[in-house]
């Protein structure tokens, strides 16, 4: 990842910041990625822990502490910083929903928490001179003063890393941005493919334009696709938690209709989508 | 009909199978845990213009039986050769053992899919032939579907049955493998440890049951045929 920085372990670590590195990872089990990054400066590691022991006492309960943290990472970029506070939510219960709403950097939907995050950007925003607006919505939503000055320090610590490029140099960049794309962007390589294969079609597959007087039946296609999507919604409405039995019984009632009328239909058309006859041809039944 | 939905159905199940075991197991990369996969076109791709020179002198059917028989082997061959597995080999080792039965696995199914396609074009009279070409079609994503419902239903069904999560763990690694690799990123080493072999014993529990089944399908198919 950064080319200019190591990831310490405590064996290669400066023998100033060995001490603090062994405390890190018999407190964790593990020594995190942002700390094995700062131990090659020992008072910089040295004041990050000190100030964290001071965050971890302060009197925000940990899951408002954890959003103060997350909604500073998120708008630093700190990639080390969002992975290991994420841990740490999924270790303290929280709901999966919230942890990536706050990796997102969206708002969040218990209130209380919410106004921990939009105070501690304001605190950001402003450089900690949040203004009384700011101040007394927080105050309103059952924080203290002591708490409002809590999160404003925590900026502070945040700082300190943040002035450590967490991922590093110009060479760790493209890395990274690859990361921030949404996953189902993956699909869109599929486009040039199918482009090609359109174009490819155009000039290399023989045949016009079909049989102009077998028409191409709408309407059936419509009575599968109610079928179908009767179906889909009947399972998928019985798999969810506290299923609705009166819309699965709906759901299979118009896949029922759809299926009984798009057969119906497929023995009456002169040109039907499918023929059922085919079915009992046997080649084809095992093929 | 019939042997192109088994076929994609062990095809895609055996691939979940193992691109979970050799990332959640293994600890493969997604970019390591892919190429070790298409061993499985390697087998696939050479078989399938050989089956397609003999179709002609022996018909489908013969060569779906047999096809199916060898891709039960494989799947067989793959279980044994999958380290940590079964006792034959250790966890410590390559995770390159699993490519032999997986290319046996892609030669036998690769038989049956070509075989497959020619007894449905075939078995449809010239007129037919777009909609016997879309029933060929629906069977291959009848067969993916089946194969991803009935395959990932066992893992997680056993997985969820036999895990035994130590007292330290989060209930929520009870529910799958990632879960509990998610639960034992914060507890210190040696918990993190119990807990992550703890949850690879409950996985492997599924993924035996679930090849034994896969090949036990694919070997009573061949009978058929």
């Amino acid at each position: 990842m950064s080319t200019w920085f190591t990831d310490h372990t405590v064996e290669s670590a400066p023998p100033a910041a060995r001490r603090a590195m062994t405390g890190v990872r018999n407190e964790r089990g593990y020594v995190p990625a942002a700390v094995a990054r700062m131990a090659a400066s020992p008072q910089l590691l040295d004041g990050f822990l000190r100030l964290s022991k001071m965050f971890e006492g302060s009197t925000l309960d940990p899951l408002a502490r954890e959003v103060v943290v997350m909604a500073i990472a998120t708008r630093n970029d700190c990639h080390v910083c969002v992975a290991m506070h994420s841990a740490r939510l999924t270790g303290l219960g929280a709901e999966p929903d919230l942890i990536s709403a706050l990796r997102s950097a969206t708002p969040l939907r218990d209130t209380r928490l919410e106004t921990v995050r939009a105070f501690t950007l304001r605190v950001l925003d402003t450089a900690g001179a949040v203004g009384d607006e700011a101040l007394s919505e927080f105050l309103g939503n059952g924080f203290t003063p002591q708490q409002a000055l809590e999160v404003a320090r925590h900026r502070r610590l945040h700082d300190v890393h943040a002035r450590e490029p967490a991922d590093g140099s110009a060479g760790g960049r493209p890395a990274q941005r690859v990361q921030h794309f949404w996953w189902g962007s993956v699909f869109l390589l599929n486009i040039p493919v199918v482009l090609l294969a359109l174009a490819a079609t155009v000039a290399v597959v023989p045949g016009g334009s079909g049989h102009r007087d077998r028409p191409w039946d709408l309407i059936a296609s419509l009575q599968a696709m109610v079928a179908l999507a009767g179906l889909v919604y009947a399972v998928q409405e019985a798999a969810k938690p506290g299923p609705m039995p009166l819309a699965i019984v709906l759901a299979l009632l118009a896949a029922a209709a759809g299926a009984w009328a798009f057969a119906r239909r497929q023995r009456r058309q002169a040109y039907p989508l499918i023929d059922f006859s085919l079915f009992r041809n046997r080649s084809l039944l095992a093929g | 009909m019939i042997a192109a939905v088994l076929a994609m159905a062990a095809t895609v199940g055996i691939e979940l199978l193992l691109t979970q075991r050799l990332q959640l197991v293994m600890g493969l990369t997604p970019l390591h845990a892919g190429l070790i996969v298409t061993a499985f076109a390697a087998g696939s791709l050479p078989v399938g213009v050989l089956a397609g020179g003999l179709l002609h002198r022996t018909g489908a059917r013969p060569l779906i039986g047999a096809g199916l028989l060898l891709g039960a082997l494989g799947v067989l061959v793959t279980l044994l050769l999958t380290p940590g597995a079964v006792a034959l080999l250790g966890s410590g080792r390559s995770p390159a053992w699993v490519v032999p039965g997986l290319v046996l696995v892609g030669a036998g199914l690769g038989i049956v899919m070509v075989a497959a396609s020619v007894a449905i074009i075939g078995g449809a009279p010239p007129e037919r032939a777009g909609m016997a070409s879309s029933i060929e079609s629906a069977s291959y994503e009848l067969g993916s579907l089946a194969g991803v419902t009935v395959i990932g239903t066992i893992l997680t069904a056993v997985y969820t049955q036999t895990i035994h999560l130590p007292a330290t763990a989060s209930a929520r690694a009870a529910g799958s493998i990632d879960q509990a690799r998610a639960a034992a990123g914060h507890l210190p080493a040696g918990q993190a440890r119990t807990l992550l072999d703890a949850a690879a014993g409950a996985f492997d529990n599924g993924y035996i049951l679930a090849l034994a089944i896969t090949a036990i399908a694919l070997a009573a198919g061949s009978v058929l045929f």
